[in-house]
Order: C-alpha cells, then structure tokens, then sequence
C-alpha cells in the first residue's frame, strides 16, 4: 500500500495575521517495505506531514495518495484508511487510559469492531511484536511500568490494529539508552519479520543509520533532500547549513579525506569505516 | 494554533483605565453594581450608560467587544423579559387575551431588569476586558489580605489561580495532542448520542488528568526546590502603586453613584 | 554566610520504603567549588535520587549530605541550602509557575524575601547570563524547550547560588535546545565558577565534564575523568550505557592491533592518531 504526497502545502491560521506556512509543495513516494526516515529541526514541517499522512489535518492544498486514492477525497471511507496507517505519536505512553495494558492495546481493535477472539489475539500478537511478555504483563496496570516499557505497550496499541503502514514520530525521545536500544531493535524487527513499511522521524542521526533505507531531509516545511543514508550523510555541508549533525563516523570520514586519505567520500557505519581504518594502518605498516 | 489563544477576554491594549490599579478597578466594579441596583427610572439608566460608553472609549475596547459578553446570556435576558412581562401585576392593561395580561407597570418592570442585568454583565466586562488575569489575581490577593487573620487563604488562592492560568494553554495543548493519538487509534468523539460521547471522552480524560496529576507533582517539587514556603515573608517583583489617574477614577465614580442617589430621590 | 561551598556526601543510603531496595546505597562523593562534574546512569540507576539529595529535598536514610556546609538533615538550613544549591528538572513546563518569564525569574526572590528594587538588577543579570533578556515580558508557553529550560536556569542564577544541580535537564529536547542548554551551562561553570552537577544519560554530554560519576544500581562504579571512564567500554556496555562513538570504534580498533593511544573521545582526537599511526607518503 503506497504512500504519495502531491505538492501538499499546509498554512496555520490560514487569512490571520499569524499565518505560518508549515509545509511547502512537499511531494515524495513511499513504497511497501520500506523503512523511510524524516529528519529535520524542530519546526521544519515533520510533525505536521505525519498528521497530514492519516487524514487527522487535512492539506491547505495539494494531496495525500494512500494506494492511489485521496485521502481526504469525496467518496473515501476515511475511518477505514486511517486504520491502515498506524500512526504513533511523540511519547505515546501519554495515551494510555485503561487498568491493564492488554485492555489499553484492545481500545484500537474494539474501534475496529472485531470480536472478542480477535482483539484477543490482536493483543497478544502486537504484546509480541514490541517484545512485551504477555503473561507477565497483560494484567498489569500500563501505570506501573517502567518509561521504556509504557512506550512499548503504547505502540502496541497502534500496532494491534494491524497497519500496513507505521509512522512514528520520535519513537526513541527521552529514553535512555537501554530503552532506546530495545524500541530500536522491536523496530528492526517488526520491518525485518513483518515487512511492515515504516516511515520514522527522529532527531537521531544514529538511530537513521541504523534503521533507515531511505531518508527524506526537510528543513522550514520543504524537502532539501532525499536519498539512502549513504547518500544524504556524505553531504555533511548541505546538513550542517540547515543545523542538522551527520554520524560521527560520516564526519570521521570526511576529516580524514580532506587529510588526504584514500577513503571512499560515503562511509556512515562504524563497522565499515573499522575495516578501512585497518587496511590504511595495515597499508602503512608496509611500507 | 491553539498557541495564540488569548486568556479569559482581556483585550491587551494601552489606555489609562487599563492602566488603573487593579484593587481599585476591582472596588469600582463593586461600587457601580451597587449603583446599577439604586437606579430607579431611565434618567438613571441613561447616566449609567453614558458612564458605561464614556469609560470604554477611554479603554480603546470597541464598544461590540462589550455586547459580545451579553451573547451567552442572550436566552437568560429573553427570559427575564417575559417573565416579567406576563408575571407582574398592574393596573394599566394594554393587551389582554386568554390567560395573557400585558400591563403597563409590567413592561416597565421587564425593561428595568433586563436592563439591570445587561448593566451587570457589560460592567464585570469592562473589567475583564481591561484587567489581565494575572494582575486581577494580584488585586484579589491583596484586598482579601486581611482576612489572612481569620486564616482565609488569600495567598492560596491567588497562587493558584496564577497556575492554573499558566498550564492553561499547555493542557490545551496536550488535550489536542491526546485527542489526535486517540483518534489515531479509531476513538470517535463526535458521532452518537449523549451517553456514548461521554464515554467516548475516557480515552481523553484519564491520560489527561494521569498527566495533570504528573505536572503538579512536578511543580511542587519544583516551587520548593526555589525555597517557596507559602505566602509568609514573601515579597514580590510586581507591586501595587496608587496613581493621580486612580484618585481621579474613584471621584468619577463617587460622583456617579451621587448623582444615581439624587435621581432616586429627586424623580 | 559560610565560604566552604564543597559538597561531601558520606556513606549514604536513601530508601523510598522500609524494606524496599535501596535507590541510593553507601555513597561516598565529593565534589570541589567550580567543578563540573556530570553523574551518568540509565534510568532508575538511582541518580535522579541522588540529585534530590543534594536539595534537601529527600533526607538520606542513613550517613550524611553536607551541602556548603550545610547538613541536609537539619531542618533549620533547609532554605539555606535549597539557595546554595539551585536545581533544575527534567520536563521544562513543569518547573516554570509564572505566565511572564520574568516574573517565573523572581519567584525564588520572592520566595527569599529579596526587596522588589534588589529584585529588578538580579533578574535582568540573571536573564542576560543565560541569553533570554529578549523574552523577559515573553509568555513561557511560547517558548522553545531549550528557552524554556535557560528561564528556568535564570530563575536559579538569580538567587545567586554556588551550585546548581541539573536533573536530566536535557532529556526531552531536541539536538539543538540540548546543545544551547549545556553551553549555558558550561558558561556558567567558566565564567561565574558554579559548581555544576549535571545528571544525564547521553554520553556525549558526560565527555563534557570535567569529571564522570557512573552510578548503577544505587552505586557509584566509576568515577574520573571522562576519557578514563569512557575507555572502559565493556564495563560501560555491562550497565547498559554507550560510550562515545569514537571511543567504542577507538577500542574495536585497538582490539584490532593498532595501538591507538588511550582516551580518544572525539572526531579530531581520532583522526590525529590515525595520522599518527598511518602517515600519509608525502610523494603524491
């Protein structure tokens, strides 16, 4: 199920004297299975292009293609759309509402009018899905768990209504490192085992090299950029200009070139950048 | 944006009845209800709105801002209206039909309370419109002071009110925020009948008021990390000072209510 | 007015319940004037309790905390120290009380008693220090995380304190307000000689410090100066924190053979012992 975005442009406070415009003719194409990130600086546009991307703001003009139909067209059941892309919000263990975690991941499923057997099965299958043990953690209030964990549950409550598309805004902000490490790696899971196409903002130049296949750069509500990771993080000029970091490996890369070293100008990962280190020491040893 | 939203109905602009010392805009709002209740005939309510379009021109408050507070109160003016229209007794029939019976003395009855009540309400306006929350809190702190001997919370309850102003436009924002990932996950909260939009509303309430609870904790935490200890031996950056324009305020209003006295007596 | 500003923690022990684990056990720190000392841990490590510790805001179950001399203990110097010790926290709305910036940096003068004319130079100093004098009659709400954050620096500083304690100060902004609020904080630490505390669990802002306390489990494990600390990657690794990038690929690479130097934190760091180690031919 393929995401487009046709020249979508978004104004707040449209014909006041506070008019901000905070998408500007932004078009792109989402593919199944692919695993896109958005980066940018707060305030350029990302936040609101996620809630154009399942009808909850409605475009100034331009459109939103969700397997080719407008979503927000005349004849469209929007309901029904929406429920194909789950969409996780910037610290979504604020949602959370019930007395027990499975009944908080049921509240999707219910909307969608399943039986009982299925929301049942639902529950334990997106319990599964962000590495929730069902039988320790079903009964539980959501309210006791750990930051990490409440993160989780709440994104299972997204991923229990089955979306063919998953956007997440932030998923990893204001964890730790170890809570951080387990949504990064339930993320690489769910792509890798599920195929669900997964579309990720973050702050996080290292959590995009990690899980990324394709990144869209955006800046003051325009797209500056788009690429694979290899390709956007070799510009480190264009990203600095627009107050954006690269890894510390892509920057690591590109000090040592203009050295003077023979690296390849698109390095990003540590691991690869260690065997091009090695074969330069092993080259000078040589000689 | 939910951002822009303007607090309460104040109309942030300069003039010298914005200018006013609050505490004394305050007492003057109470003095000229009391005047609106002493006034008996319409030479009486003439003065009263003389004084009331007089003072929003020296306000900068566009004198629709004032009739925009009647809006709301619309159905409540209608009805007072007729009920005493129908309800009041008199000599001097006009119409009389069935069991209707419109007399002379109850138009002018209905007319006198409808104008009464649309007096009180544009008056309170006029404070509002030209008195931000926050110094109003401050004016009520300090007039409700001395009932700090009888253990009346009056810093209490100003600090309050200061906190509730400023997590106001964040809890605003946080409800939005929390209504669009409920949505997100098929809540609906504008489709059927009364009993099952309020159900549709635990969703959104509980993380709101789980979040709530969070910041005050949070909050208290913070004020007495900054050494506060209640209201005792605090001093404070804004403070109070009577002006020439204040002095000048209170004999207009003297001199009003004089004249609403002299009416009553004289006509 | 006493003139020791050192903070002296001794064999101590914080427990939320009788019979619950202790969050904070046996620790023992001491922290000079003017340093700048970061104390990284995962969440729940028990550094957030410790940092409530030094505010006198939870008393330690057993030993002592001494803050400029002070003991946390005594109530009688609660307010002496929360003056001494100024703390800033982890979620920026939450810790501002007031709809006008400037007035959310008078109220610990207020709270202090301080005279409405002292008051004024204090917060226009105090917001000039963290760069916000613009937004003085700004309402907080409209602000950014990061701004937010420097009002609630201002709202310390302008009580003039020797130490400020900054409880996970930059978890929830983003890169860049995280970047504005540790300058400001470094600057502080230069220009005006604050003691600074600064709790966090990004690595790449403990590298900052002058020194690193690792507390897990309630503990203090390790403790010197970053490049000291962060070497030890597998230690860090077993209490589930990273180390900065540069240090991790630094120790694969010495694993490796190449006899990198020790405490390598940063990309120049790096890249200067690659020069050293690989010297570029001089013919091309």
């Amino acid at each position: 199920m393929p995401i487009e975005a046709v020249h979508l442009t978004h104004c707040y406070s449209e014909g006041s004297a506070f008019r901000t415009v905070a998408l500007d003719d932004v078009s792109f194409r989402i593919d199944d299975g692919e695993f896109v990130g958005i980066i940018g600086h707060t305030g350029s546009g990302k936040s609101t292009l996620v809630q154009h991307l399942n009808g909850l703001l409605k475009p100034s003009s331009g459109q939103v293609l969700i397997d080719g139909e407008d979503l927000n067209g005349e004849h469209v059941n929007r309901r029904e759309l929406r429920q194909r892309i789950g969409l996780v919000f910037q610290y979504p263990e604020y949602q959370l509402f019930e007395e027990t975690v499975a009944k908080d991941i049921a509240f999707g499923p219910k909307n969608q009018g399943l039986s009982e057997n299925e929301i049942d099965e639902r529950v334990r299958y997106a319990m599964e899905c962000v590495h929730l043990d069902y039988e320790k953690y079903a009964e539980r209030s959501p309210f006791e768990l750990s930051g990490g964990q409440m993160r989780r549950a709440a994104i299972a409550g997204v991923l229990a209504m089955r979306p063919s598309v998953l956007i997440l805004d932030e998923p990893t902000a204001g964890l730790d490192p170890r809570g951080r490490d387990r949504v990064l790696s339930m993320l690489e899971d769910l792509h890798a085992k599920e195929h669900v196409t997964t579309l990720m903002v973050s702050h996080s130049m290292d959590d995009m090299a990690r899980l990324a296949t394709r990144l869209i750069v955006m800046s003051e509500g325009k797209i500056v950029a788009q690429g694979t990771p290899r390709e956007i993080f070799s510009q480190e000029k264009m990203m600095t200009s627009i107050g954006l970091d690269v890894p510390d490996a892509a920057r690591l890369c590109r000090v040592l070139r203009e050295k003077g070293y023979d690296l390849p100008a698109d390095l990003y990962r540590l691991d690869e950048l260690k065997e091009h280190l090695l074969r330069l020491w092993k080259e000078a040893k040589t000689c | 944006m939910l951002n822009n939203i303007t607090m309460g109905q104040y109309y942030p602009v300069d003039s010298k009845v914005h200018r006013l010392d609050p505490r004394v805009k305050l007492i003057l709002t109470i003095v000229f209800i009391v005047a609106v209740f002493l006034a008996k005939t319409f030479v009486g309510y003439a003065i009263l709105f003389l004084f009331i379009y007089g003072t929003a021109r020296l306000a900068n408050v566009p004198f629709k801002m004032l009739l925009r507070g009647l809006k709301p109160l619309r159905l409540i003016l209608i009805l007072t209206f007729l009920l005493n229209l129908f309800f009041t007794s008199g000599e001097t029939v006009w119409v009389e039909f069935w069991i209707i019976r419109i007399t002379k003395e109850g138009f002018l009855q209905a007319l006198y309370y409808s104008i009464r009540l649309a007096f009180l309400v544009i008056g309170t306006s006029l404070l509002t419109l030209t008195t931000s929350p926050v110094s109003l809190s401050d004016a009520i702190e300090i007039l409700l002071s001395p009932l700090k001997k009888i253990h009346f919370p009056a810093h209490e309850l100003a600090m309050m009110m200061t906190i509730a102003l400023r997590f106001i436009p964040t809890l605003l924002e946080e409800t939005d925020k929390i209504m669009k990932a409920q949505m997100a996950r098929g809540a609906d909260f504008e489709s059927g009948n009364l009993v099952k939009r309020a159900k549709a509303m635990v969703p959104l309430l509980v993380p709101l008021f789980v979040s709530a609870f969070r910041r005050a904790g949070d909050l208290a935490m913070a004020m007495e990390s900054r050494c506060y200890h209640g209201g005792e031996g605090r001093t404070r950056l804004r403070v109070l000072k009577l002006t020439r324009n204040d002095g000048i305020a209170c004999l207009v209003m003297a001199g009003l209510l004089a004249l609403i006295i002299l009416e009553g007596i004289l006509l | 007015m006493k003139s020791d500003t050192r903070i002296r923690l001794t064999d101590v022990t914080y427990t939320y319940e009788e019979g619950a684990a202790p969050a904070v056990s046996k620790v023992s720190a001491e922290i000079e004037p003017g340093e700048f000392v970061a104390v990284l841990g995962h969440n729940g490590s028990g550094k957030s309790t410790m940092a409530k510790l030094l505010n006198a805001l939870y008393m330690p179950t057993e030993g002592t905390v001494l803050v400029c001399g002070y003991d946390t203990k005594n109530e009688e110097y609660v307010w002496e120290i929360r003056q001494r010790a100024g703390m800033i926290f982890q979620n920026p709305d939450n810790q501002i009380v007031t709809t006008v910036v400037k007035e959310d940096v008078a109220f610990g003068l207020e709270n202090l008693g301080v005279p409405t004319d002292e008051m004024i130079p204090r917060i226009e100093s105090a917001l000039q220090a963290v760069r916000m004098s613009k937004y003085a009659d700004s309402a907080p709400h409209m602000l950014s995380g990061g701004q937010k954050q420097r009002v609630a620096i201002a709202g310390i500083l302008a009580m003039e304190p020797s130490v400020i304690i900054a409880d996970e100060a930059t978890a929830m902004l983003d890169p860049s307000g995280r970047k504005e609020v540790l300058e400001t904080m470094r600057r502080l630490n230069r220009q005006k000689a604050i003691t600074v505390i600064w709790i966090t669990h990004f690595m790449e802002e403990a590298a900052q410090a002058d020194r690193v306390l690792v507390i897990t489990d309630g503990e203090i494990r390790l403790s010197g100066k970053p490049a000291e600390v962060f070497d030890q990657v597998d230690a860090m690794r077993e209490m589930h924190l990273d180390v900065p990038h540069m240090t991790a690929l630094a120790g694969e690479l010495r694993a490796a053979g190449m006899p990198l130097k020790k405490g390598v934190l940063t990309v120049e760091e790096l890249a200067e012992e690659v020069e050293r180690l690989c010297p570029l031919k001089q013919s091309t």
